[in-house]
């Protein structure tokens, strides 16, 4: 499926939309998760192949600090949470990379870790990017608590209540992971000793896994805390409030160069949604169950819409419209009339692509593959790669020209001889390497940009074939102009990958790298999206979410859209 | 025995070494290369920093050049640098891979390719193996006149002719040939016996790290050079995340 289809009308002519409309900086900047998302695949292969969960220690203190080690057997291997808990005084408390100390620093294990294992780690893993791992740690990560919620949910269980929901819905979590390293990061395994295991070989599977049992292990937490403080009369979470209960997570600068550095694997996610809209799309008919589930997740999403609010008045006034999209599409789907025509799924976008904003057409996106699992679900499968950018060096600068005039022609029409054209560059802080946005004409460094600026780049190629002669290879062209060698091979590469390039210019002026955040925690399958200026944002990861022990087939497919516990808890 | 100064997994040898060699002066497409051609060398179990950082450093100081001219003469294709200087094997590596790459299955099998000058010879072996494609065998003359040949191979496996525990060592320019193992030009029988480096050796890193020794400065130095200093202002105006948490 992959790399077969060379150009954007192929993709066009199969119904699918074109990159040329998907793969805009706004539309990615609107982006729900999907029934394809990471997190969601995830859940739906631990339902189906039944991995069992197993608290192997839990040597924590009455105020939840000390050390534990939480496992999951999958069918072939056993993972292990590895978690260090520890108290953080309020000076100290930060969500950025910078950062020094944690509530709580984790690893997830390839296998049952040892004693010296765990010994070993404890030296490390407090110490986040400044401790050393090995292959047998597959990720790092930590996490601060929500304070006011962590305290408020203690304080109401030890006294044997449960806790406010609506203060609860509020934050959406009890910790809140500030960065979850895996590939290889600070000498953890490498991608490639995974990648070939089924239940890893999915795009950021371990990532998500940790993160999913470090749920687990926040709820198990708060309970503990609260019992040591409560004796008999603390109560357990309940079972509702606790699956409400996701795993928060800040996201800066760091996601966004990722997206432009692997474009294979970037067209490979678009592929698949954009492939499994088209398969939905193409249905003349639908079954009585599927209207009744698609009726069903469309009330979940305005309740899930309605119940998301933020500080940000952007992201505020974009919340409100998808709210009047939401209500158009209600009764748009409640005429009858509307649901007797052939093609109503396409009838139900078209709608959307006419009267939505942004945000709305993508949520829509979201809710018409919901219903149609056993239509989409195998696409999951296809959404990774080894695939990097290779140079073709026997072709043809004729050729290699042609090709910019026909697959960059959004690049081309840039001018870049604005200064606010390429205002922006992105670039390594040497503080604890933190990739940094900074302003060309403003701040220091722009000398060490890093490699990004495709649009610009393309430009600079595309001048500079202008001005020699076309009656060369590639091959000795970036032997003459080494410069070029990086975007020649980019170009020669992406030009099979339609959905493999951001057609916008990401040193813009206006660029906002909120945009690019967006777009990927969409697909790892993050919801309530709050931003908190245009380099990052807060997310929830896992709301609503079976926990492992509820984790049975039909609530692995169910947990899209969560929206506040049942009224009676309120 | 010495401890390595730190062990990196591949992803860290790529992220390093690209930039470190973008450091040294090397424009970003070519310190790829020489990132894949660190993996390369780290996947045989050696270390990619004791092997490299004179070739950063030859690049750095201006002893040789990424400058170079090509020429065909019949059977033999020739690169060589553009002045006086040696040629850096930085530039001369990927030139051997883009020459290979534009091969098509008929080609002339007898065709090779010679490099004059190159200031590490080893890398342009290096190069030729993370490329990955066909069987090669690449041939310099170290500076006491003994020959060093290095035969990579389409399964990933390669051989040296030498116990390439030296290899760091290997620091002198040669002029160096390549040649495919399907030319007429090649002895097999040479072969037998010689220390052999399988793929296997690449599983077993993975599971392992890579030991980098005492180089390791040398490459992080070059690396540092690809970043900003961090001010307030910085900080404040140009990193993702917030400055407090209050949730």
């Amino acid at each position: 499926m992959k790399a077969n289809m060379s150009e954007s009308t192929q993709v066009a002519s199969r119904g699918m939309r074109s990159p040329e409309k998907v793969m805009r900086l706004s539309r990615m900047g609107s982006s729900f998760q999907t029934r394809l998302s990471f997190m969601r695949s995830l859940t739906r292969r631990i339902s189906k192949e039944k991995w069992k969960f197993e608290k192997i220690l839990f040597d924590v203190d009455k105020d939840g600090y000390g050390v534990s080690v939480y496992a999951v057997h999958t069918p072939e291997r056993t993972y292990s949470l590895i978690t260090f808990t520890n108290a953080v005084a309020a000076e100290m408390r930060t969500d950025r990379v910078v950062a020094e100390v944690w509530d709580a620093t984790f690893n997830l294990f390839d296998g049952l870790p040892t004693e010296a294992d765990i010994n070993r780690l404890s030296q490390n893993t407090p110490k986040q990017e400044a401790g050393r791992f090995s292959p047998s740690e597959l990720v790092l990560a930590r996490a601060n608590k929500s304070l006011r919620l962590f305290e408020h949910v203690v304080s109401c269980l030890s006294a044997g209540k449960q806790p406010d929901v609506e203060l609860l819905a509020s934050v959406g979590y009890l910790m809140r992971t500030t960065a979850v390293y895996g590939s290889g990061k600070f000498g953890c395994a490498d991608r490639e000793k995974i990648s070939k295991r089924p239940e890893t070989r999915g795009a950021f599977q371990v990532e998500l896994l940790t993160v999913y049992l470090f749920r687990w292990f926040t709820i198990e937490l708060v309970e503990h805390v609260a019992k040591q403080r409560g004796g008999e009369k603390a109560v357990s979470l309940n079972a509702e409030i606790s699956k409400y209960l996701g795993i928060g997570n800040a996201t800066g600068l760091g996601m966004a160069p990722f997206l432009i550095k692997h474009p294979v694997l970037i067209h490979n996610w678009v592929l698949a949604r954009e492939t499994a809209l088209s398969r939905v799309i193409a249905l003349e008919s639908q079954s009585p169950e599927t209207l009744t589930l698609f009726s069903k997740y469309l009330q979940r999403a305005i309740q899930h819409i309605a119940e998301w609010n933020v500080e940000d008045q952007l992201q505020t006034a974009r919340i409100l419209q998808t709210r009047e999209d939401l209500k158009l599409l209600s009764n748009w789907f409640a005429d009858e009339e509307n649901l007797k025509q052939p093609f109503l799924w396409q009838r139900i976008l078209h709608f959307a692509e006419i009267n939505f904003s942004l945000e709305g057409q993508e949520l829509t996106v979201s809710l018409l593959m919901e219903p149609h699992g056993e239509l989409v679900d195998d696409l999951a499968d296809d959404m990774q790669t080894s695939s990097g950018t290779e140079l073709e060096p026997s072709m043809s600068l004729t050729q290699l020209n042609e090709l910019l005039q026909k697959s960059f022609s959004w690049a081309l029409e840039i001018d870049f001889t604005d200064p606010e054209k390429q205002r922006r560059f992105w670039y390594y802080s040497e503080e604890k390497l933190e990739p940094r946005f900074g302003d060309r004409y403003a701040d220091p460094g722009a000398e060490q940009e890093m490699p990004l600026a495709v649009g610009r780049d393309v430009y600079l190629l595309n001048k500079k074939l202008k001005s020699i002669s076309a009656d060369i290879s590639v091959g000795k062209f970036v032997q003459d102009y080494p410069e070029f060698r990086h975007i020649v091979r980019r170009v020669q590469t992406v030009v099979r990958f339609p959905y493999a390039e951001i057609r916008d210019n990401i040193v813009d002026a206006e660029m906002r790298p909120i945009d690019l955040l967006r777009f990927k925690l969409a697909f790892f399958g993050a919801s309530k999206f709050d931003p908190k200026s245009e380099l990052w944002t807060r997310i929830t990861l896992f709301q609503g979410a079976p926990l492992p022990e509820g984790l049975s087939a039909s609530e692995a497919e169910e947990w899209a859209f969560p929206v506040i516990p049942v009224q009676e808890l309120r | 025995m010495k401890s390595p100064q730190i062990v990196l997994s591949f992803n860290e040898i790529m992220f390093f070494f690209t930039r470190a060699a973008v450091g040294a002066g090397l424009p970003y497409g070519l310190a790829e290369d020489f990132g894949r051609s660190a993996i390369w060398i780290a996947a045989g179990g050696l270390d990619p920093a004791a092997i490299s950082a004179n070739a950063l450093k030859s690049l750095d100081e201006a002893q040789s050049t990424i400058s170079a001219s090509q020429t065909e003469n019949g059977a033999e294709t020739v690169l060589k640098s553009s002045g006086e200087k040696q040629l850096s094997a930085l530039l001369a590596g990927p030139s051997v891979c883009d020459w290979i790459s534009a091969r098509s299955a008929d080609s002339n099998k007898n065709q090779y390719f010679s490099v004059k000058n190159v200031d590490h010879p080893f890398l342009l072996a290096a190069a030729i193996g993370a490329l990955n494609s066909g069987s090669w065998e690449i041939c310099w003359q170290d500076s006491g006149g003994a020959l060093c040949t290095v035969l990579t191979s389409q399964d990933g496996n390669w051989k040296t002719s030498w116990d390439p525990t030296d290899i760091s060592q290997m620091s002198a320019a040669a002029d160096v040939t390549i040649k495919s193992v399907e030319s007429s030009l090649f002895k097999a029988e040479k072969w037998k016996g010689k220390t052999s480096y399988s793929e296997k050796n690449r599983k077993l890193v993975l599971e392992t790290g890579v030991q980098v020794y005492e180089a390791w400065p040398i490459i992080h130095s070059f690396f540092s050079r690809c970043l900003v200093p961090s001010t307030e202002e910085s900080r404040k105006s140009g990193a993702g995340a917030g400055l407090v948490d209050t949730d």
